[in-house]
């Protein structure tokens, strides 16, 4: 199924038309809202991570674009091509399940060939391309097992096998790393961007752990009760949290409540100055900070905010202090620890030093 | 601690079954008497009289054979109805549906069979309902009582929950994300269910038609209330020698006649349903 032009598309326009955009989607499931009016688009060829907590909506949104959830509003289109009413087999879509979902009558091949196979491609074709698929996730030699003879991780390379091979026009993974062990999760997770890669495969994939969407996405669009609370690259999502939500989300310690102040926020008796893009986010007077516990420093006593040291946990390469900042709170500090690094002791007083330029500013 | 011989924790289990298989043997061994005429007392000598009578009686051979044509009939009807019942039992998302049929399912199976049949005798009937409104839009009676058909749609009636109850865990079982990934794949609905929860089914399948079978070449009673004299199946004739000819001799070699003829297509069923876990259950993750 090749792209067709979009209806609206200026004639001549040589842009081409998203591989997915997504249109004021809605979906009521008895009285929870599970997705309550996503709008988004993802250019040819890139990931986009659906990232939230469970519940969120995001597995719904994913069934959604396969034709698996009927929806309540909105309209899917895939490359221009309104699918919002087709069957999930005319959709063109490949997908690998979140228990990859194998023929378990069926091996390796057959499974892989299964969608060929559905689209009447002829036997010398389907041999061909079944094997170029076992080839390209490496697992020709077990092209002959049953998916009961595989290692979790062989099951995942089958499942993505058995989705590249028809050339689908959009990949749609369901945490397509859930049921694998952490070692070989990172491991699958770089082959996985490699092999999108190289085959300009337009993809969404669905997960709750942050770290496989920094590893695989383009774009990641953060999600909370039904809608986005943000989409922006990896790096932003990471960097410059727009809300508490994704700020927590994102595994940020430190959320601090001051008031705007000029051209800095008041927190507490502290003053901090916020760089330029940094300012006014909120129509109130009030300003919500987030800053990383790696962000912060510690120094001497008179070098910055005086504080006491309330709390100790090593973690290997580093050590995580609690430390009780006069007039503030608790803050969450994170030092790396070279060796000979010796330990701040419980008690101990400290200044604490922020960086204003890892501060953000907080929508909410 | 003196541990107890392990022969001796068989000891329950070799009564129950001495006393399960007396019963069977004193049958078996009255097998090779007769009947003392006019009287229910048999007397030797021990010989095979009565098998050769009745592998030579024409009519003992037409009531095997119908019984088994019967039953086939049947394990066929219960499949093609029975199959589409337990494959939405077991995917309909709708909880109040599922109780619904699971609600009939669970009360046809509990009443017994002595109510059933004489509703089926009221239902069926000349005056019963179907005919009366067949009569009111101005059709023809059918005849669905004291023949063939009647004893049909009661045995049908009869092992439908057996089937399905039977059918409905293995579909269950079967994960919906397979229907969907073939789906995914570009297979229609009908092909996603011939190509994966129809092969994925068949070792339930298989349980569901042997049970089916089982159950009905052993019927009894709704031949003998909806047959109308017509009907005979296997049990009935033993039950005709048992207790109106009062022939013990030839009622026994008939029941383990019977019981030899059926045990062919059981342990056909029974091949491929090992086979079938062998090719599905063995894969499967």
């Amino acid at each position: 199924m090749g792209y067709v032009g979009r209806d609206d598309a200026p004639a001549g326009s040589t842009r081409p038309a998203p591989a997915l955009e997504l249109e004021g989607l809605e979906k009521q499931f008895g009285t929870m809202r599970a997705i309550d009016g996503v709008s988004l688009s993802i250019p040819p060829s890139s990931i986009l991570a659906l990232l939230g907590p469970s519940g969120c909506g995001k597995t719904t949104i994913l069934r959604s674009i396969a034709g698996f959830v009927e929806l309540d509003k909105g309209t899917i289109k895939l490359g221009g091509r309104d699918v919002t009413k087709l069957a999930p087999e005319q959709r063109g879509t490949a997908m690998v399940f979140q228990n990859y979902a194998l023929f378990p009558h069926m091996t390796v091949a057959d499974n892989v060939a299964f969608g060929l196979k559905m689209r009447r491609i002829g036997r010398a074709e389907r041999a061909r391309r079944v094997a170029d698929a076992l080839a390209l996730v490496q697992l020709g030699p077990l092209a002959g097992r049953y998916p009961g003879e595989l290692s979790g991780g062989q099951q995942q390379r089958t499942a993505l096998a058995r989705a590249v091979v028809t050339q689908p026009d959009l990949l749609l993974l369901d945490e397509p790393f859930g049921a694998l062990d952490q070692n070989l999760r990172e491991a699958l997770q770089i082959e996985l961007r490699k092999l999108q890669q190289r085959l300009g495969l337009a993809t969404v994939i669905v997960t709750h752990d942050q770290q496989e969407a920094m590893i695989l996405a383009d774009q990641v669009a953060v999600m909370r009760a039904g809608t986005v609370e943000q989409l922006a690259p990896p790096a932003v999502v990471y960097d410059r949290p727009a809300t508490r939500f994704v700020a927590r989300f994102m595994g940020i310690d430190n959320i601090l409540d001051g008031e705007l102040d000029g051209d800095a926020v008041r927190l507490g008796p502290y003053r901090l100055s916020m760089p330029p893009g940094q300012r006014g986010v909120r129509g109130d007077r009030k300003a919500t900070i987030a800053v990383r516990a790696e962000a912060i420093g510690l120094a001497d006593p008179a070098d910055g905010w005086p504080g006491q040291i309330a709390y100790a946990t090593n973690l290997g390469g580093r050590v995580l202090y609690e430390v009780a900042v006069e007039g503030l709170g608790t803050l969450k500090v994170d030092v790396p620890r070279a060796p000979g690094y010796a330990r701040r002791a419980v008690g101990e007083a400290v200044g604490v030093r922020l960086d204003h330029q890892s501060c953000t500013l907080l929508r909410d | 601690m003196k541990q107890v011989p392990v022969l001796w924790l068989l000891w329950p289990v070799l009564l129950v079954l001495a006393v399960f298989f007396a019963a069977f043997g004193y049958f078996v061994a009255d097998s090779f008497l007769h009947q003392i005429p006019g009287t229910a007392m048999m007397a030797g000598p021990v010989s095979l009289e009565n098998y050769r009578t009745i592998l030579g009686s024409v009519l003992v051979q037409r009531i095997f054979v119908g019984t088994l044509w019967i039953s086939c009939k049947i394990t066929l009807a219960a499949t093609l109805l029975g199959y589409p019942l337990a494959y939405l039992l077991a995917r309909t998302a709708s909880a109040r549906v599922r109780q619904a049929i699971l609600f009939l399912l669970v009360v046809t199976f509990l009443s017994g069979g002595i109510t059933r049949a004489y509703a089926w005798m009221i239902l069926l009937g000349n005056n019963g309902p179907i005919n009366r409104s067949l009569r009111d839009f101005g059709y023809p009676p059918l005849a669905l009582l004291n023949n063939e058909t009647g004893v049909l749609i009661s045995l049908v009636h009869f092992v439908i929950p057996f089937f399905v109850l039977t059918l409905f865990g293995t579909i269950k079982n079967i994960p919906m994300a397979l229907e969907e990934a073939a789906r995914n794949l570009g297979g229609r609905r009908w092909r996603a269910f011939t190509s994966v929860t129809l092969p994925l089914s068949l070792p339930g399948l298989v349980s569901a038609m042997l049970l089916t079978f089982t159950v009905t070449v052993s019927s009894f009673l709704f031949p003998l209330l909806l047959g109308g004299g017509r009907v005979q199946m296997a049990a009935n004739l033993i039950y005709d020698k048992m207790e109106n000819s009062f022939d013990m001799p030839v009622a026994a070699t008939i029941s383990i006649l019977f019981l030899l003829v059926s045990l062919v297509p059981l342990s056909a069923f029974s091949l491929l349903r090992m086979g079938l876990g062998r090719r599905f259950g063995g894969t499967r993750r």
